[in-house]
């Protein structure tokens, strides 16, 4: 009966219950799509490396060899010899180990020399691994690798000639001419750091140095047979992620590398250092939070807005209900139900304009925004805030059903207006 | 005889402190089952206090009131709305009907509400036999909005009837009517009372009316305030 009555009196204001409902659609699908946003963008943060159990590089602020190893910003102040890395990588408690040195940039993106192990073994978002897209992964002194973003932005393909620039300034004065590289391999979109990048194995790193010793080129012809990879000796890197056989080692290989004697190295562990950071840049996400809470607020407050104007209105319906044996608790329920029903419809309709949208956006916020979003079921946590949000919902319509409950115990059978 | 109404040393005022005035002092008044009474209530004389009290809306603090044999003091307002929606019928002066129900929907409203006034009865059958007998038949799915008052007076009186109550409670339903169609009203009501023969309490100002009735209640004699 009472549902009937709901159905039938809400048909009868269409157009009131489906701005009301509109209202809820909106605010549910908006902070539903927030949190979604919020989470992609944290866990893309987070994810941007995994499996790495420690990052190595010079003495010097943690979060900056976080920053130039997985990020490519800034750079470090100094650099740490090979014969550390081969001495550090060859003790018994190391998986594996990605080297990594830095330096150059083409147009503005960075150089990253590294080698195989870069491809073989470097995890980010879970367990996914470097693919490329095409071409393959470069092996010889001169062979470069590219990141999808910088492919594409300067519509590069396999077989291209490049010339990297000294120093990571997009206006580098100075360009290695005489060693143009070429381009083997195009790495598959990631979402993170790595489509920036354009990678060189440690080799080029070095060959391109060549006569660069007073730090800027003495313009002597170089013997070509000097740049085969027999030939050259890597003396420096900037820095190494390494994975460990057992995770229960971590702390002690970072104190021991904290304490080791021939150079001074530190060791992070970077997803500690991730969770650190986002945390000082994470009140963006606070407010954001907080804005779609609002909106949701004001969402709630549009059903006890439309509900209570139209008690009023309703007074003599309430009389004639109320005649024909309605009881007031009846009348109540009446209102009850149907703050339920526009909240209830409202939140089916949020979440499926939130997985139309997600459908929609989700291409562009990753091209744009490195924010992977998975199209992926409800979570626990949002079925509890559309659980929320409905009992919100319904009790916003509360206040209009204890006003109707009153008004029918004082007019009774005694029509109104 | 079975009495349907029965009011004893009634006193009824709006508020419990002691000298506030009295709405309603009667000290009897009985009126039997299958009884069709005129009750000459000008405005003013506690008219509507006394229907709240009758359909179990107002509760009684002093005095018995007895509705179909049910003394409305001893039982609880759940119970006394049950009493009104099972065997009572209610009519108002004007705008009876719930105006986003169609005609049929607004006739079997009381059925849908109160389970038992339904009970051993095709509810939906006997809508469209008082639809056809109150001369709606060409209405029926209508909105009620689209009606005369006459017409929607008749569906007010049909929505009364529907479930065969023991009481029908009508309010000044002609006060808004014309002439012609007060007649007409008149005597559909009066004729579905030889049928059915409920209890008849007929409320109204206009003592013109009372020609229909064979007994005349006037409540500025009954109540002494």
């Amino acid at each position: 009966m009472i549902n009937f009555l709901t159905y039938k009196s809400m048909a009868n204001r269409k157009f009131t219950s489906m701005l009301c409902v509109l209202s809820i659609t909106l605010s549910v699908t908006l902070f539903l799509g927030i949190e979604r946003i919020r989470n992609g963008a944290r866990e893309g943060f987070t994810n941007t490396i995994s499996k790495t159990d420690l990052i190595i590089g010079a003495k010097g602020g943690p979060l900056q060899l976080l920053l130039y190893t997985v990020f490519h910003i800034g750079g470090a102040v100094n650099n740490i010899r090979m014969s550390t890395y081969d001495d550090i990588k060859s003790s018994h408690l190391v998986e594996w180990s990605i080297p990594i040195s830095l330096g150059d940039a083409y147009k503005g993106y960075r150089v990253v020399g590294t080698d195989e192990n870069f491809y073989q073994h470097y995890r980010f978002r879970g367990d996914k691994q470097v693919i490329l897209e095409s071409g393959k992964i470069p092996a010889e002194t001169f062979d470069v690798a590219l990141g999808s973003e910088v492919a594409k932005k300067f519509h590069l393909k396999i077989g291209d000639p490049i010339v990297l620039s000294h120093g990571i300034s997009s206006q580098a004065i100075l360009s290695h001419d005489s060693t143009p590289f070429h381009i083997t391999g195009i790495i598959a979109p990631t979402q993170t750091p790595i489509d920036t990048g354009v990678f060189v194995n440690l080799y080029g790193m070095e060959a391109m140095h060549f006569g660069w010793e007073t730090g800027v080129p003495d313009g002597a012809k170089i013997n070509p047979d000097r740049f085969k990879k027999e030939n050259i000796k890597i003396t420096q890197i900037t820095s190494f992620m390494v994975k460990l056989k057992s995770r229960i080692a971590v702390l002690k290989m970072r104190r021991e590398i904290d304490q080791y004697e021939k150079e001074p190295v530190m060791a992070i562990i970077p997803a500690l250092a991730l969770q650190e950071m986002w945390q000082t840049i994470g009140y963006v996400e606070q407010i954001l939070f907080l804005v779609s809470l609002c909106v949701l607020l004001v969402g709630v407050l549009s059903i006890l807005i439309s509900l209570y104007t139209s008690i009023n209105e309703r007074r003599r319906e309430m009389a004639i209900l109320r005649s024909l044996g309605a009881s007031s608790k009846h009348v109540f329920a009446l209102l009850i139900y149907e703050s339920s029903f526009l909240v209830l419809l409202g939140c089916v309709l949020g979440v499926g304009s939130l997985y139309g949208l997600l459908v929609f956006v989700r291409p562009w916020l990753e091209s744009n925004f490195s924010v992977y979003l998975e199209v992926q079921p409800l979570s626990s946590t949002e079925w509890l805030y559309l659980l929320g949000i409905f009992l919100a919902g319904t009790l916003a319509g509360l206040i209009p059903a204890i006003k109707a409950y009153m008004n029918s115990l004082q007019d009774g059978l005694t029509i109104k207006y | 005889m079975t009495t349907s109404i029965d009011i004893n040393d009634l006193k009824f005022s709006y508020s419990k402190k002691t000298n506030t005035p009295l709405v309603l002092n009667i000290d009897k008044l009985v009126i039997n089952s299958g009884e069709k009474v005129f009750l000459y209530g000008p405005s003013g004389h506690g008219k509507s206090t006394l229907l709240n009290i009758l359909a179990g809306v107002l509760e009684v603090e002093t005095g018995k009131v007895e509705v179909l044999g049910q003394n409305l003091h001893a039982i609880s307002q759940g119970a006394r709305d049950h009493l009104r929606g099972e065997h009572i019928g209610y009519i108002f002066q004007i705008f009876n009907l719930i105006p986003y129900l169609n005609i049929k929907e607004n006739i079997v409203l009381p059925c849908l509400i109160n389970k038992k006034r339904a009970a051993g009865i095709d509810f939906y059958t006997q809508a469209d036999e008082l639809i056809q007998t109150l001369g709606l038949s060409a209405y029926a799915q209508n909105k009620v909005t689209d009606l005369s008052i006459g017409q929607q007076q008749r569906v007010a009186a049909a929505r009364a009837l529907i479930g065969n109550p023991q009481l029908i409670i009508a309010d000044e339903p002609t006060s808004s009517l014309d002439e012609k169609n007060t007649t007409e009203f008149m005597n559909l009501l009066l004729s579905e009372w030889e049928k059915r023969k409920f209890t008849l309490v007929f409320v109204s100002h206009d003592t013109h009316l009372k020609q229909y009735f064979p007994r005349t209640i006037s409540l500025p004699d009954i109540n002494k305030i």
